[in-house]
């Protein structure tokens, strides 16, 4: 009888060695006991623990007990190290999902992660499906791969049956079996907090009856990771189109809009805000307001309108920088967050200068009509004992003429004669001041009233030692002109030249053809002089009634002068340089085709005087 | 009259004559615990006993769950009601076999005891629901049997318990201090000795031991707080009777993480009373 060995194997953790180590066992016992069954051994002879004196079937079983025992705890022992594995494996999928999904972009990319983690690690799928939407408004079908027609009328099936509504309302994973390609369906609710958000359908080969509550349990935590990942990234989708939306608005004001925050630096300036003010965006952006140049005046609104948290509407402002000067109209506004807390303001603005602009010069020929009418009335009044004076002296004057020795006072007579005239003159330009509409328009070019007027004055030049000159276009346009006012302009303005020219000056006259603004036809007449030239403090007033800087002037004949050419539509504006010369430059508008008959010949003989006194 | 510790003793022997569950929910209740059991081990564990299979299978597929087409095996319906869900079935199917004998002397009304546990079973799944407890089969269950203290008592220590429902009457006491007055232990107690001596889910033993005493619950605080606001709205609202005509002192801490109001116990109470018939309905299958 051969020796039982002397030592216990150890048993090891590993079931396989368990079980080669008991059969090794065994066989040496059964060895053993095969050769004499009943007869006790000898004590001395231990096998784990056991004394050999039992008899050895009886002895065999205890052992066999033993080992089934130990083995049995070395079995659980490994099936809790597995299960540690594999929890540690499902924290790692869980993980690495997490991590994947963070750096994902899209909904499509979530759902990729999600569906591949899902197939690798859990449950193998073929065909799978994604439904989206809200417990309120419904779920519809937002993508499916790798299903074939068959999957698809058997999903179509199930919806229809209710059991998208059923995972809905139970919130729980559950395993269905489905006709078609694949025996199961897996319908996993994708929760985000509270709400459910998507359903996953998976089309498995895997026995429905197969699962496991830990399948349940992963697959449900995976997909609930991916719900969370999805709705975050659809909240940013809607923040950014919100975003983008805004800012489109901004862009479309017509209006300019500038915020500032509390420290008064400026926020946001859009593009017809940066049009208006004439800037750059680097310029102003992300500056304190009152720093920027010439802006101080608007950061001090907005200032206010923080500190008093009130709106301040239809503000002008004015913006001075060197010599330009440009007037805001402005509401400005405090921005408030939470209803009542300040934390910036805002204004909306708009150019007001041209409008301005405007307003000048309607108050200016307003004034000028005002001027008119008094002087309408006033000149009315004065006719009369004017025509008495006249008739008297004339007479007087003849008498005396009879009388050799009242020779000397003829002078004087002449003299009275002279300045009643001239009276006379003065009030029948205030007269004409108040004339307004009716005028007489005929069509003729300008070149004829221009070189008709020169003649008039072409004696005083000469005695002068002026020269006279024209340069005219013959192949200007026609203009619609009342001829005796046009008439009027030209001999004022030539007038006036002579006055401020000395001995060897020289009136130039030029006619030529122009476009104005949008492409109207315009004929310009330049009266260009080598006179004294006006002073740059004077040359805003001179169309101004009653400005003279002549000591016997009335200061009237510019004034007329701008009322006609307004009267016609045109315009006239003066350049000076003191000490050079002077030249008006006068814009009448081209007659359009068909208009007034052509102006009756007027004699080139008829004197200023007659003209002007009538 | 203060019990001995021996005559105690003697009780609580004979308690444990209590009956073990049937072998097939034990080994349910084991199999669940485990999350690698597939759903085929489930039904198959089930299918031993052919005549519970029937029963749990009744009642999936009754208007009481509402799934839209037929539930045709165990396996199936664990994929779709989930584990728990099974579980619980198998256990209410059975418990309310043990005690469906309806001997009782009037004192003790059984009718009026499962008019009373059956409403708190629907309280603590409306509760369960509102509260967003996981598991709603489990608390519906666990309302179900909070009270099978009594039973016990009525059943295995018969004469003493109608002398602590005497002193019950004669006072106008609750239940349970009479119990304890008289017999050294209370229901709750019993409850106790029985959830052990049947291996339930741990979940589920603390609801048992501890409603009358929330604050003692260790291991699922919600679910106890759950049944123990259960059974005071019970007896509030007068459904069925417990054995007593008072009502305990609400644990206000045990329910303050509900964060209930007014209005949200006046919703429960409008629609106990249709689900308390649906549950009527439901039963009756068993």
């Amino acid at each position: 009888m051969s020796p039982l060995p002397q030592s216990t194997p150890s048993i090891s953790r590993s079931l396989a060695d368990i079980a080669r180590q008991i059969k090794a066992l065994f066989d040496e016992v059964d060895q053993v006991a095969r050769e004499d069954f009943s007869r006790p051994v000898s004590t001395d002879v231990r096998v784990s623990g056991f004394s050999l004196t039992e008899p050895l079937n009886v002895l065999l079983n205890q052992v066999r007990a033993r080992l089934v025992e130990k083995a049995e705890t070395a079995r659980l022992q490994q099936d809790a190290l597995d299960e540690l594995s594999k929890s540690r494996d499902e924290i790692e999928n869980l993980r690495s999902l997490s991590a994947a999904i963070a750096l994902a972009q899209t909904r499509d990319e979530i759902v990729e992660l999600l569906r591949s983690t899902i197939r690798d690690k859990v449950i193998p799928f073929g065909g799978s499906a994604l439904y989206q939407g809200s417990e309120e408004l419904g779920f519809t079908l937002t993508g499916a791969w790798d299903t074939t027609e068959a999957d698809a009328r058997e999903i179509d099936r199930q919806k229809t049956a209710g059991f998208l509504q059923w995972v809905i309302r139970a919130h729980t994973t559950i395993a269905m079996p489905a006709e078609g390609k694949y025996p199961t369906a897996v319908y996993v609710p994708m929760n985000a907090g509270n709400q459910v958000i998507g359903i996953l359908l998976l089309l498995t080969p895997r026995a429905v009856d197969e699962f496991t509550q830990s399948d349940q349990e992963r697959v449900q935590m995976l997909c609930s990771q991916a719900a969370v990942a999805l709705e975050n990234a659809r909240l940013v989708d809607q923040v950014l189109q919100m975003k983008q939306y805004n800012e489109n608005i901004l862009i479309s004001l017509t209006s300019g809009l500038l915020a500032v925050d509390l420290d008064g630096r400026v926020t946001t300036l859009n593009p017809s805000g940066l049009s208006i003010l004439n800037m750059a965006a680097p310029d102003i952006l992300g500056r304190q307001l009152s720093e920027v140049p010439r802006l101080d005046s608007f950061a001090r609104l907005l200032s206010d309108t923080i500190s008093t948290g009130q709106d301040r509407r239809n503000i002008e402002l004015e913006l001075n920088f060197g010599e330009h000067r440009q007037i805001l109209g402005v509401s400005a506004s405090p921005i408030l967050a939470d209803q009542d807390r300040v934390i910036g303001a805002l204004g909306i603005f708009t150019d007001l200068t041209p409008i301005k602009t405007l307003e000048l010069q309607v108050r200016r020929s307003d004034r000028l009509a005002v001027v008119g009418q008094l002087a309408a009335g006033a000149a009315h009044e004065i006719r009369n004992p004017l025509s008495a004076i006249r008739g008297n002296i004339q007479l007087l004057n003849r008498k005396l003429q009879k009388l050799p020795e009242a020779e000397p006072l003829l002078v004087k007579t002449k003299s009275i004669i002279e300045e009643v005239d001239r009276i006379n003159r003065i009030v029948a330009g205030m007269m004409d001041m108040s004339k307004d509409g009716a005028l007489q328009l005929a069509r003729v070019s300008i070149n004829k009233v221009v070189r008709d007027v020169g003649y008039i004055v072409e004696g005083n030049y000469k005695e002068a030692g002026v020269g006279l000159e024209f340069v005219l276009d013959e192949l200007l346009p026609d203009v619609q002109v009342d001829m005796a006012e046009m008439k009027q302009v030209f001999l004022n303005l030539y007038q006036n030249a002579l006055q401020a020219m000395s001995t060897n000056g020289k009136l130039m006259v030029t006619t030529s053809r122009t476009v104005v603004g949008e492409g109207k036809d315009f004929v310009q007449v330049l009266v260009a002089d080598t006179g004294a030239g006006i002073d740059e403090k004077h040359v805003e007033k001179i169309f101004a009634p009653f400005f003279t800087t002549k000591s016997d002037g009335t200061g009237l004949g510019l004034s007329i002068v701008h009322r006609i050419v307004e009267e016609h539509k045109g315009r006239i504006t003066v350049e000076s340089v003191v000490g050079k010369g002077t030249t008006f430059k006068v814009l009448l508008p081209a007659a359009p085709a068909g208009s007034a008959p052509p102006a009756p010949q007027v004699p080139a003989s008829q004197t200023p005087a007659e003209t002007a006194g009538g | 009259m203060v019990m001995e510790k021996s005559k105690i003793k003697e009780l609580i022997a004979k308690i444990e004559k209590l009956p073990t569950l049937p072998v097939v929910v034990a080994r349910i209740n084991a199999m669940v615990q485990n999350p690698k059991t597939s759903a085929r081990e489930v039904g198959a564990a089930i299918a031993t006993d052919p005549s519970l299979s029937a029963r749990v299978l009744k009642m999936v597929n009754s208007a009481y769950f509402g799934f839209p087409s037929q539930i045709s095996s165990i396996s199936h319906a664990t994929t779709i009601l989930g584990f728990n869900a099974i579980q619980n079935l198998a256990l209410t199917a059975t418990v309310f076999q043990l005690f469906r004998d309806n001997s009782g002397d009037e004192l003790f009304d059984r009718r009026r005891f499962w008019e009373h546990s059956l409403g708190v079973g629907v309280l603590s799944r409306l509760l369960a629901e509102k509260t967003r407890y996981a598991d709603k089969e489990e608390a519906f269950t666990a309302g179900l049997i909070h009270d099978v203290g009594k039973i016990v008592l009525d059943q295995f220590v018969h004469e003493e318990f109608k002398a602590v429902m005497g002193l019950v009457r004669a006072n106008d006491m609750l239940l349970y201090e009479a119990e304890s007055r008289l017999l050294g232990l209370n229901h709750a107690n019993v409850a106790y000795i029985v959830s052990q001596k049947w291996n339930l889910p741990k979940k589920l033993q603390e609801p048992l031991a501890y409603h009358h005493a929330p604050g003692l619950s260790k291991y699922n605080p919600q679910l106890t707080g759950i049944v123990h606001l259960a059974d005071i709205l019970c007896r509030a609202l007068k459904i069925g009777n417990g054995g007593d005509n008072k009502v305990p002192v609400l644990d206000k801490a045990a329910v303050a993480d509900f964060k209930l109001n007014a209005s949200d116990i006046e919703q429960l109470k409008n629609v106990s009373e249709k689900e308390i018939e649906k549950a009527e309905v439901f039963l009756e299958m068993l």
